[in-house]
Parts: C-alpha cells; structure tokens; sequence
C-alpha cells in the first residue's frame, strides 16, 4: 500500500489493529516523507528515525497479541507521531528552539508524551516552534523559519508551527502542540488542518518549557475532527505532577462524537468579524455559519468586549509570566547561559520585568488581571445566551516569510481573534472552511470551560457535510 | 499607588536590565527600548475600562491553594540530575561565584 503517511489517525488505527499493514511500514512511509520534504519545510528540530524504527518493530509484535477488534488496548500502538519542541522527551534532544536549550536532553518525560507513550505512539521527531513559543510565525526560532506547505513561500503561524505544518504536509499522522493564545489554532488555520485548544486545566502542563503559567494548554493538531476527539481522550486527565489539571472525568470524545446540533445555539460575535479584515476571510467564515444553520444550529448575533483589550491584556500577562518562567535558565544545571537568549525572547523578557517590578505592579500587572476578570466575566454572559461561538481563526491567510521580523506586536494583531478566549481559559477548535489564493481559512469555535464534546461536534458535523477544499472564494 | 508612565526612563531601563540579567549590545538597548515604549502605548487602552472594584483574576478555573500528601517517590538518580550541567566536581554541580573576590 502506498502513502500510508497520507492516512488520518483514525484509519491509521483502523489498518494497523486489522494488519493491513504493520508499525514498521508506516513508520517508514512518514519517514521517507519527512525525508523528502524538510529541506523545504523545516518542521523539525530533531528526527529521531533510527529510534522510530526500532520502536515500529517492537510495537509490531506487541500487535500480534491484540484482537483485531481491540481499539482500547494502547490505541496508538505502532502509530507515528511528532510533538513540538517544548515537551520534555526522556533523553532526546529538547530545545524548545531556542539556542539555550541546544543539547539539552531531559532526564524525564512531559507528562503528556508519557501518555503518548503509555498509548503506544511512536515519536518521529520534535517539531519546530517560535523559539520559547514566544511568537505567531515560527520564524523566530533559533533553527530556521518553518515553511508553510501549502506555499512555502509563506509561513506556517506560530508557534505550534511545526507541529501544523507536518501534519498538513502528511509527514506524520498527527502531531502534538501547545497554545498560551493561539499557537495551536492559528497555526492550524494558516496549515489548513484541525487544531485543538483544551480547556486550560484539562491537559498537564508538567514537562512543557512554561511560557505562562495560567494560559498554557497542550493540545493536538490533527487531519480531521475524530483523530482530535481520540488524541484528546489519551492527553486529559488529571495529573498529580500539575495541580492545576482538574479532576472532572474526561469524557468519551470520539464515541460520543454525533453529527446532530439540532437546537444548538451559536454565537456570532460581531466585534470578530474585523472591518480590516483580509477579504473574504468573513465572507468563508459566514458561510461556514450558515451551513451549520442549514444543520439545525440557531445563529446569535453577540456583542463581546472589543478584541484590543485582549491584546492588551495579553501582552502584560503573557510578558510577566515569560520573565518570571525563563529566569530559571542560568546555564548551570543544563541547557546554555542566558547570553543564548534571541531578541525576542530578551524583549519580553524585560518588558515582564518591568511590569512586575516594584513600583509598576499596580499600574500593569495588577491592571490586567482585573482586565481579565471582565475578559472572563464577558464570556460568562454570553454563554448565558449561546453554547458556543463562532468566529474567524485569524484575520488573514498565511503571510509570507518575514512578516514578522520587527514587528514586535506581529502575534498580538495575527491572534487578536483567539487571545481572549485564551485569557478566560475556554477551550477552542480550529476547522479549516475553505481556500483563499490556495491559503486555507479557519474558522473557530469557542466554547464554556470543559465543553470540548460541544465543539467538537459541531466541528464534526460541518467537517462530514462538505470538502472543505473545494470552496473557494 | 499606581504608576502609568507612556515611557521608560533610562534609569528603569538599567534597572529592569541589570533584574532581568541580561546583557544588551548597544544597538540592542536602543531597539528594545523603543519597543517596550511602544508597548506601552498599546496598553493605554485600559484607561478605558472601570476597574473599580474589579478583583485581580488569578486562575481562569478559580482554583485555590491546590494540596496533596507530602510522599517520597522515586526521583533522579545523581547521574542523571548532573547529566545535564556543563561543570561538575566530586557528583556536584559547580556554580559561579556569588561574593566578591576577597584575595
């Protein structure tokens, strides 16, 4: 069989439990198109094909004791994955793309590729990011910009840009990546593939290089809705390793997937569909909602806290929660002295500083905390009036490489749409909803705290009434 | 008592400098410098906003003082906590000088 790299985690599964073909053999399929494309893509930092191989032929026997009809038993024995750059993984190369970390090799697993592994998943390789995921472009990192597949000649967004741009590409079945306010779902929307933002709390932290402690959220990038629904399953969960993760069951995703939203309410929030918009971005968006009115969803018009706030909000706490997290690398017990930190890194790093200093506190940081509990509250009353709301991912398609040297509020503008979601600690899902000039659009739906199953069926349910990629503006 | 300045003086620039242990190039002051003012200006906007009587949102879920049981699991072994460190002596980790040079 040949492209088995092209597969969707799902059918992935479905193939290697009914040995239509082995670990080994897809294993190699994923390797050889990540051969073939990197040095156009650069979507990794590190390939870890030897290991990948040796750990295809293990899983393959282990195959051999699990029933053909055996989905539960390590679902993704044999399955080859890659996770970003900023997750621990135990004696591999961690860098999270930043020169600081150049030959660091953790002595433990993040939490999350322990249940990857746990799982069965074979680890292909590290995904490049924004050095310290500090960015919305994945030029900022220390090894070379990722290249957007679809064109590359563009960007992939940032910072979980690695990891997007490997899964659209099909270098790997599905990847793994992390969101502070839209790394996961901008990258997704520029790469045109489905990516998922947890609620913050329902997936560990513990193992991720931290950016901002309260914001952080892992997440997967996948081909389609399912394989999110299956990959959100074995990432929640409580973990004893990070008190924030909650102890609320994590729910059956992807059997409790259903393609009915009869009655559901839908909002449109009307300060997201931005008059400066790049055009047609709203057009598609719009469209999108329509087809999920013709489902059986109610559409809402909403009124929600104008997005400039969130940036604000976002920039003083994002910028205090890196200066407080990157103080710890001095280069004494690993990784390199703080002279290896790049410009953007340096910048937000003193800008946190500053606001956390004595003296500024109130004025900044104290400020935009209060500014995210009305952020919060506002989401509050809203889903007093719908289940979930619907907006564009990102303002634009992907730009082109370079955008955003010197432009130090160039993620701030290309997530102004996702950033205050982020601050409330909702959970969001990008779904790519048509082609502009050959760039995919997203569109995102934003729901309450622990609703993932809401928006992932609606995601679901738009995903199976049309081919996205042939609706072209 | 709040503070709200549209720009950093050269004294706080130092000082955020020297707290963030950071060396900075010249050209590197300059540009960082114009940055976080322009920074600055972008947060304006919440002069625009009633925070009075607003409380500070510290965690998204509400979360409070989170505790568990004080247990002893299995943890590193010596090897593998210095694996990383550039200079080690003896099973330590070497670390630079923190006083004065007293010779």
């Amino acid at each position: 069989m040949t492209d088995l790299n092209k597969l969707t985690l799902i059918a992935a599964q479905d193939g290697i439990r009914t040995k239509q073909f082995s670990s080994v053999e897809l294993t190699t399929s994923c390797l050889e198109s990540i051969k073939k494309q990197e040095p156009a893509l650069n979507a990794f930092t590190t390939v870890l094909a030897e290991d990948a191989l040796d750990k295809a032929k293990l899983a393959d026997v282990e195959l051999k004791s699990i029933g053909l009809n055996d989905k539960a038993t390590k679902p993704l024995l044999g399955i080859p994955l890659s996770i970003k750059d900023n997750f621990a993984t135990k004696d591999q190369r961690t860098t999270a793309s930043s020169k600081v970390l150049d030959n660091y090799y953790p002595p433990f697993d993040a939490t999350v590729t322990r249940r990857l592994k746990d799982a069965g998943a074979i680890i292909v390789g590290k995904n490049n990011m924004d050095a310290w995921a500090h960015g919305s472009s994945t030029e900022t990192s220390d090894f070379g910009a990722t290249h957007n597949p679809w064109d590359t000649n563009t960007l992939p967004g940032g910072s979980s840009g690695g990891s997007a741009a490997a899964v659209a590409s099909n270098e790997v079945i599905a990847a793994i990546g992390s969101e502070t306010a839209g790394s996961i779902r901008q990258p997704a929307s520029w790469c045109g593939v489905v990516g998922l933002k947890p609620t913050y709390g329902r997936v560990s932290r513990y193992g991720v290089a931290a950016m901002e402690a309260t914001l952080d959220s892992p997440g997967p990038l996948t081909k389609t809705v399912s394989d999110a629904a299956l990959l959100l399953e074995i990432l929640a969960g409580h973990d004893p390793l990070d008190a924030t993760t909650t102890s609320d069951p994590v729910g059956t995703y992807l059997k409790s997937l259903s393609g009915s939203i009869k009655g559901l309410k839908i909002g449109l929030p009307k300060e997201y569909f931005l008059s400066d918009a790049q055009a047609g971005i709203n057009d598609l968006v719009k469209k999108a909602a329509n087809k999920l009115e013709e489902l059986g969803a109610e559409l809402v018009e909403i009124s929600l806290m104008d997005p400039k706030y969130s940036i604000a909000d976002y920039t003083i706490i994002q910028r205090s929660g890196v200066s407080s997290n990157l103080s710890r690398y001095d280069g004494v017990r690993y990784g390199n002295d703080r002279s290896f930190f790049g410009s953007e890194a340096k910048r937000r790093i003193m800008l946190g500083t500053y606001a956390l200093s004595s003296g500024f506190y109130d004025a900044y940081y104290r400020r935009a905390q209060q500014v995210r509990m009305l952020l919060r509250r506002d989401f509050d009353r809203v889903f007093g009036q719908v289940d979930l709301i619907l907006a564009p991912t990102s303002p634009s398609t992907a730009l082109p490489i370079g955008s955003s040297l010197n432009h130090p509020m160039f993620g701030e503008i290309a997530d102004i749409l996702i950033e205050g979601s982020s601050l409330a600690g909702l959970t969001g899902i990008n779904i790519p909803v048509g082609l502009i000039n050959g760039l995919p659009v997203g569109m995102q739906l934003v729901a309450n705290h622990f609703k993932e199953q809401t928006i992932l069926n609606v995601a679901y349910s738009y995903e199976q009434s049309l081919d996205w990629k042939t609706n072209i503006l | 008592m709040t503070t709200q300045a549209n720009s950093i003086s050269d004294v706080d620039f130092a000082k955020i400098q020297r707290m963030s242990k950071l060396d900075l190039a010249p050209s590197e002051k300059v540009s960082i410098h114009n940055q976080l003012d322009e920074a600055l200006k972008a947060i304006t906007v919440f002069d625009e906003l009633d925070l009075k009587d607003v409380p500070p949102l510290e965690h998204p879920g509400g979360l409070k003082n989170v505790m568990r049981e004080d247990v002893v699991t299995p943890s590193f072994t010596q090897d593998q906590a210095l694996k990383n460190a550039k200079n080690t002596h003896d099973g330590y980790i070497m670390v630079p000088g923190v006083f004065e040079d007293q010779s």
